[in-house]
């Protein structure tokens, strides 16, 4: 099942045109425009689940400061919120929540899975497991996979360039936020 | 019995039906619940209760068997505290409660009621006395 | 007031708060009946973060479970992990170094602060102040890189093993641990101008979830919410373990119980445990850090039982060995379960905005309940 929030652009979503035809130039400037907006301003959902969520808050502390990057405003509904980040395990009992949070968001959505537990199961994964999903990616389409136990705070930064690369083909959409001496 | 070793100062064992009132001389001794667990022994479980003084160093653990059918009695009249942990307990291992007011599973969802997870399989099931924790009617262990 | 039957049912609603909710720091999920914005019933769900820990400790060898300790607590990983090691060592009469004896209360005090900083701010946040979560993270960004130069981790630190710790520090790292002392305590003058005097603080916690010794006491509340209703456990001092005796620190408590009691008792804390750092650190002693033990470890048949105090309270784990190299059964007793089992008897006819107060002020960590 193609999920719209996977889609390079997801400005052509419900426009009556063919996969392959290309935009008309005024709508693909649009596009890449609509594109590096939603990249510099991406809303995450405060989805703390367990351990890695401390190394969310943190990313959104002073010392790291996800605000540079857009991705400061944590909002507690999903109806405003286009960014899930699953940061931690997700079991049986959490997986319906998982799945209704992000219908529940309005497209275009991405998910970033934040650590091992919900890249695979993490540490909990393997013989013998009867509670806990092995990958959120099982229940929901993932954008970026985060790995560590828990990543440092970069990580998550790492991510966030990441997604807004595959937004919009570019790692910082605004030049300004690149680090000033060269290092990406 | 050295309570350094072992963590707490006195084991009791009691039998299935002198568990309550086992419990009531603790309530009566002004002990607070630390824990209550079960552990999956052949032929019966094993209820372990922890109780503990608040402000003196004094652990007592309570031992008793769960009868053949795995049900027992609940101690939640005396320490309401007990409550979550006899529904863990239940869900865990399957062990029925008698007169606890609530004993629907804690943690795990729907589709695994009757999974009881804590419970070994039969080739990996031990003995009480293989556990060092043998039941022997009308003894008390006393630490050192 | 009296109201009709049938307008009185249009002011009942249950509400679910939670799993996925701001303020309930993991997935707690709250069923709650409500009548306008009073509570009438709270039943909490629990589970969601479910992830097995005492199955798994069945199925690998006894020090295999130190990768699970950190995670169980992941805000105060340490005295976990550190219950779990003196729990082997006890029941396999292993002696650790007095260096490791040292080192692991440094570390346990300092994650003590570390999460004591995480509670504060994400108490005042939950009571809607935006402000004071961000110097309570900045220092607990100083607390953590220092634990991360100790034991390789920011948060899930895996550095104790039976017979003492896996690394030592250096003399770097005492250095750092000494500012951070210093700057510590010329920060909560800070604390105490933007959050204890604060007015609107005061009010949403003065007087709101008092807790009694008694209930405290029958569900089995422990750490700093029983230490605010008067009742003077800190297992620190009632039974010392680890070295703890040798250290001379105060053990804060309230009198009224309330929230904002919880919060004084919390701060009084962290300036005990900088206290305690400080001692251990004018006589840390030379020498290894960690004692040989045999690769596979076999306690005797039997129970062992090992307590200590966690930032959220008693911290007990019970394990049942066989003989054998694996655990027959391990129980891990949370010290938040005993804390939340008093909310629904606490909060019947409470206000919403007092029900988070109160829930913010127990310090839960709901992945530690679940297990």
């Amino acid at each position: 099942m193609e999920h719209p929030g996977n889609r390079q652009s997801a400005c052509c979503e419900g426009l009556p045109v063919a996969a392959d035809t290309p935009l008309p130039q005024p709508l693909r400037l649009a596009e890449t425009i609509l594109d590096a907006c939603r990249a510099n301003s991406l809303w995450p959902l405060t989805f703390g689940l367990s351990c890695c969520a401390i190394e969310m808050m943190s990313a959104g502390m002073a010392r790291f400061d996800m605000a540079r990057y857009g991705a400061e405003v944590f909002r507690p509904s999903p109806r405003q919120a286009d960014l899930m980040i699953v940061a931690g395990t997700v079991n049986k009992k959490m997986a319906p929540v998982v799945q209704r949070l992000y219908e529940q968001m309005a497209d275009p959505k991405w998910v970033i899975a934040l650590g091992n537990c919900a890249v695979s199961g993490g540490p909990f994964a393997g013989e013998g497991n009867y509670a806990v999903i092995e990958g959120v990616d099982r229940l929901i389409p993932v954008d970026v996979y985060v790995a560590g136990c828990p990543p440092r705070p970069e990580g998550l930064l790492e991510a966030i360039f990441t997604l807004q690369k595959k937004i919009t083909g570019r790692r910082h959409p605004f030049p300004q936020n690149r680090h000033p001496q060269g290092q990406d | 019995m050295d309570a350094r070793q072992r963590g707490f100062h006195l084991q009791v064992r009691a039998g299935k039906d002198c568990l309550e009132c086992c419990a009531a001389i603790l309530r009566d001794a002004n002990l607070y619940p630390v824990f209550m667990t079960a552990v999956h022994a052949q032929p019966h479980f094993l209820l372990h209760y922890q109780f503990a003084a608040a402000e003196q160093n004094f652990r007592v653990m309570l031992s008793a068997p769960a009868d053949l059918e795995n049900r027992a009695r609940s101690l939640t009249q005396l320490f309401p505290g007990l409550q979550w942990h006899e529904r863990e307990a239940h869900e865990m291992f399957g062990i029925v409660f008698e007169n606890h007011p609530d004993l629907r599973p804690l943690f795990l969802c729907d589709e695994d009621r009757g999974l009881h997870p804590l419970r070994k399989d039969t080739g990996r099931l031990k003995t009480p006395e293989q556990l060092g924790c043998a039941f022997k009617p009308g003894t008390a262990g006393e630490a050192s | 007031m009296t109201m009709s039957a049938a307008d009185s049912r249009h002011f009942r609603m249950h509400l679910n708060l939670g799993p996925q909710h701001p303020s309930t720091h993991g997935v707690l999920h709250l069923a709650l009946e409500m009548y306008g914005e009073n509570v009438l019933d709270i039943d909490p769900v629990l589970g969601y973060g479910h992830r097995m820990h005492e199955k798994m400790a069945e199925r690998r060898p006894w020090q295999a479970f130190f990768a699970n300790t950190p995670r169980i607590d992941y805000a105060c990983s340490l005295p976990h992990s550190h219950c779990y090691a003196l729990l082997l060592e006890r029941a396999l009469q292993i002696e650790p170094p007095a260096r490791a004896v040292s080192l692991r209360i440094i570390a346990s005090e300092l994650n003590r602060v570390a999460s004591h900083l995480l509670w504060v701010g994400a108490f005042l946040l939950d009571l809607g102040a935006f402000t004071p979560i961000l110097y309570c993270f900045d220092d607990r960004e100083q607390a953590v890189d220092i634990l991360e130069h100790m034991t390789g981790s920011r948060l899930t630190h895996a550095w104790m093993c039976a017979g003492g710790v896996t690394d030592d520090i250096d003399e770097e790292t005492v250095l750092k641990i000494r500012a951070f002392i210093r700057r510590m305590r010329a920060r909560f003058r800070i604390y105490e101008r933007l959050v204890t005097n604060n007015v609107i603080f005061i009010m949403r916690t003065r007087g709101i979830g008092v807790i009694t010794p008694a209930l405290a006491r029958s569900c089995g509340a422990t750490g700093p919410v029983l230490r605010a209703s008067g009742m003077a456990c800190d297992i620190r001092k009632v039974a010392p373990y680890g070295g703890y005796d040798q250290y001379t620190f105060d053990v804060p408590l309230g009198s009224d119980g309330d929230c904002l009691e919880r919060y004084r008792v919390r701060m009084e804390e962290m300036r005990q445990s900088l206290r305690i750092i400080e001692q251990a650190l004018d006589r840390l002693p030379g020498g290894p850090v960690r004692t040989k033990v045999p690769r596979t470890l076999a306690p005797p048949a039997g129970e062992y039982s090992s307590t200590v105090e966690g930032a959220r309270g008693d911290v007990t784990y019970w394990a049942v060995s066989d003989g054998s190299e694996i655990p027959y059964r391990l129980k891990i007793r949370s010290a938040c379960m005993g804390n939340l089992s008093l909310i629904p008897e606490l909060c019947r006819g409470m206000l919403l905005a007092d029900l988070i107060a109160t829930l913010g002020s127990l310090d839960l960590v709901i992945p530690e309940i679940d297990r």
